[in-house]
């Protein structure tokens, strides 16, 4: 794979697979257009990331809130979709609409730029599962591109622009997470009988699945309460023995039904009728049906998920209008964010803590941040228990991300303080925390990331 | 096992199938299908990071709130009702939430650890389990804040907290305590309180078998002031409670199963016991009265004040005879007598007596003691007259 230099390519173009080959980039010829009119408009803008934070605030402002379908309530109509696991692949059901098209050029500029990022994601997770002989991991490195591509929502969703980190930073990072998360789910999935898969779910995956399915929100109101009448009656019967479970026995329906019919009072629509036991197992196996197609997306063709040619033009003109931020804007932040001499000072602070460590602690650090190893992992190789890589990870993460949040601390805005009737001894805002705790990471990572690999014991 | 796809950041912890299959036997006594499968989560919860958390930082970590921590009975009265376990973890109020939805999308959790005055957390440490491959995730936390942002489900009575809407990573949790992410908890609605007619009403009804899911029984008001007070909660649960007959009809309902003390003497003893107070006898050799005798192993014991005077009752294997345990009852101060009257008792798991299951004080004794011979598997209650403070009555299954 060529990496691409080119600004423009770097939003616009994208990388197929021939089998797990990487063929050579294609240019999406709408993106390429639009990129290029938006460099024309600002010339001065050459660096990557500060495109990033451009499309990005763009995708923002213009993307709808709600995330997935949200259930139901009775007699509503089905909400908008903002398409999550689907792409950018709207379902059939002709009452969704679209999301707007700002928001996807720019969710589709963002995807092109992440593509490199993606593929390497994919890539060292292939490479570390290859040396394992996983049963039953016939993925190979395109399907593995593929379920991280599909996922650009979570990261765009998760990205902080008034964090330290870079865009492509960010998203390598939590490609590999989402890579091997949806891996797991899927494992336990295809492992699972339906009736112990149906155990397994969230009501709100359930309710998305069915949704997605194309039910309207009465029917699926109707098969999320048998599911909980189901979950109600129906359990394991030894302590592990969760992923086999059979059908429920003719006095377990019996027992979900008089359930149902019980609570329909006073969760359903008034209409909700009674149903009979043997109502129940064609109604449960669909969920469990919905359930499994909802973790095997469609796949995600990036060139043909920009619409129909009418809407091209539309983007390309609004674009052209005074709607958008101005970079300048843009850039001040990006130049805030790197200069402070704070900045530098905690850097200097964060270095000379790391350099002060023992060596076992910067081996642990090296695993944790280069490798990606378990703690059970570090525990083996270090031959020490893994409560005791528990402890001392803490300890020094802890005390890296002290250095930052006192620092943050002090620079805060009042805005970013957490609201508090009676604001005294209050902390810091989780959501910040959870900034802060990125951008150590992904600092971390950087830095051990460059140690060379020892070889494995 | 699952780690190969584990990133680095999952914090996995392992799970002990021989322990599984005790917590999980020790839950079968509740009340309903779903509340023994919650209940055995929420113990596996319990029991595994619970020994963690005091692992990894200094802080004290007890079962329940407030010191000493909650009883066992008190602790499996909760899970019959709704899912989540309170820990005190040094001045702070957790919650750990036992969950075994492999999407992570949502995790729910019930009003009663929200917005119940003495109940409410101030932080939910969110928990994954995998029964069949043994082990526990930790997969986050959340503060009270971002729980209250969420949606509320009325029908459930649970807040909704999505993926986005928590930390993965516990560090913020350690910071020193200017930056720790929480904030004071808001001020509770008050609730009405019931009477003790009332009460009694409420528990005669919900306890009622055919419930499933009594929780959502009745309004909520009612179901909450019931549910805040912990004995009428426990009374409720005991009610629900299945065992054999003879446990069934006593006053005090179907009793808590605490674990064996023989594991407890290999592994510790267990969090859900030190919730009632047991803990290991300190081995310190040469210390005259509260340690072990010598030619003896070490055992557990527990506080107890009976009319007005602190005892330590005792438990230790007899040496050299396999399967046979000594109770001993004896002051916490050295030289302190017992005074006549005081009687020590053992009951058999359906309350029957046996032969040498009493040892009373004739006169003022240093100690009262039962030695008694037990299957593995055989369960026994400890009873003392004068009652002790804080008596609820519990059966140890060896």
């Amino acid at each position: 794979m060529r990496s691409r230099q080119d600004l423009v390519e770097q939003f616009s173009s994208f990388l197929p697979f021939e089998g797990d080959r990487p063929q050579p980039w294609v240019s999406e010829p709408r993106l390429r257009r639009n990129m290029e009119r938006a460099c024309q408009g600002q010339p001065e803008a050459t660096g990557a990331n500060l495109w990033a934070l451009y499309w990005h605030k763009q995708w923002h402002e213009h993307w709808p809130r709600q995330g997935p379908p949200q259930e139901q309530k009775p007699g509503q109509k089905p909400g908008r979709t903002p398409g999550q696991h689907q792409g950018l692949k709207e379902s059939s059901s002709p009452t969704r609409t679209v999301p707007p098209a700002l928001a996807t050029i720019a969710q589709q500029h963002l995807a092109a730029y992440a593509q490199e990022s993606c593929y390497w994601a994919a890539y060292k997770t292939h490479q570390q599962f290859r040396h394992t002989n996983q049963p039953g991991l016939a993925l190979g490195l395109a399907d593995l591109f593929q379920m991280a591509i599909a996922q650009i929502d979570k990261i765009l969703r998760g990205f902080n622009p008034q964090a330290g980190t870079d865009f492509i930073t960010y998203a390598g990072m939590t490609f590999k997470s989402l890579i091997r998360e949806t891996l797991r789910q899927q494992r336990i999935t295809d492992i699972c009988s339906d009736w112990s898969l149906l155990r397994k779910l969230s009501r709100k995956r359930l309710a998305t699945a069915l949704a997605a399915k194309g039910l309207d929100p009465d029917t699926c109101n109707r098969y999320l309460l048998a599911w909980e009448c189901f979950k109600l009656c129906y359990v394991p019967q030894q302590a592990s023995a969760t992923r086999a479970l059979t059908k429920p026995d003719a006095a377990t329906w019996e027992a979900i039904a008089n359930q149902y019919n019980r609570d329909r009072l006073s969760q359903l629509d008034l209409q909700a009728p009674s149903i009979r036991p043997d109502q129940l197992e064609p109604w449960l196996l669909t969920c469990a049906a919905a359930a499994r197609a909802y973790l095997y997306p469609a796949q995600v063709s990036a060139n043909t998920s920009l619409g129909e040619p009418e809407d091209g033009n539309e983007y390309l003109d609004r674009f052209s209008s005074d709607d958008h931020p101005p970079l300048e804007a843009l850039i001040q932040l990006e130049e805030q964010r790197d200069r402070t001499q704070q900045r530098q000072a905690l850097l200097t602070e964060i270095q000379q803590i790391l350099g002060h460590l023992d060596t076992e602690t910067q081996q642990l650090l090296t695993f944790y941040y280069r490798d990606n190893l378990t703690q059970q992992d570090m525990a083996q190789r270090l031959g020490v228990k893994q409560y005791t890589v528990s402890r001392r990870l803490t300890k020094i993460r802890t005390q890296l991300l002290e250095v930052l949040a006192q620092w943050a601390s002090a620079t805060l805005s009042p805005g970013q303080h957490p609201e508090s009737p009676d604001s005294l001894h209050t902390g810091l805002n989780p959501d910040l925390l959870k900034t802060l705790q990125t951008e150590m990471d992904a600092w971390l990572v950087s830095h051990y990331g460059n140690q060379p690999p020892k070889p494995n014991p | 096992m699952l780690p190969s796809f584990a990133t680095a950041t999952d914090l996995l912890l392992d799970l002990d199938p021989t322990a599984q299959e005790r917590w999980f036997r020790a839950n079968q006594t509740l009340g309903t299908p779903a509340s023994r499968w919650r209940g055995y989560l929420n113990e596996m919860a319990l029991e595994t990071v619970l020994p963690w958390l005091r692992a990894i930082q200094p802080e004290p970590v007890r079962p329940g709130f407030g010191s000493p921590g909650w009883s066992a009975v008190a602790l499996r009265s909760l899970w019959e009702g709704c899912t989540g376990t309170p820990l005190q973890v040094g001045s702070r109020r957790w919650l750990l939430l036992p969950g075994e939805e492999i999407d992570g999308d949502e995790l729910r959790i019930p009003q009663e650890w929200v917005d119940l005055p003495g109940y409410q957390v101030e932080v939910v440490l969110l928990v994954q389990i995998d029964p069949d491959e043994h082990w526990l995730r930790i997969l986050g936390y959340a503060t009270h804040a971002q729980i209250k942002a969420t949606d509320y489900d009325p029908r459930d009575r649970s807040y909704s907290l999505t993926a986005d809407a928590y930390g993965p990573d516990l560090t913020p949790l350690w910071l020193s305590p200017t930056l720790q992410p929480y904030a004071p908890l808001p001020r509770p609605t008050a609730l009405p309180s019931l009477n003790p007619r009332e009460a009694e009403a409420l528990i005669e009804r919900l306890a009622a078998p055919h419930l499933l899911n009594p929780r959502l029984e009745v309004p909520w008001e009612r179901w909450a002031a019931l549910w805040c007070e912990g004995e009428w909660r426990q009374r409720w649960a005991a009610r629900r409670w299945t065992g054999s007959e003879a446990q069934g009809s006593n006053p005090w309902g179907v009793l808590s199963r605490l674990g064996s003390p023989i594991a407890w003497l290999q592994e510790g003893v267990s969090a859900i016991a030190q919730g009632s107070g047991w803990e290991l006898m300190p081995s310190v050799a040469g210390v005259r009265s509260v340690g072990p005798r010598p030619g003896m192993q070490s055992g557990v014991q527990r506080s107890l004040r009976i009319a007005g005077q602190d005892y330590l009752l005792q438990l230790q294997p007899v040496e050299a005879t396999p399967q046979t345990w000594r109770f001993c009852l004896r002051p916490v101060i050295p030289g302190e007598l017992i005074p006549p009257g005081t009687l020590l008792r053992l009951l058999t798991e359906d309350f029957q007596a046996f032969e040498g299951n009493e040892d009373r004080a004739e006169t003022p004794v240093h100690e009262l003691f039962i030695d008694v011979t037990l299957e593995p598997g055989e369960g026994v209650i400890w009873g003392i007259e004068p009652e002790p403070e804080d008596y609820t009555p519990e059966i140890l299954g060896f």
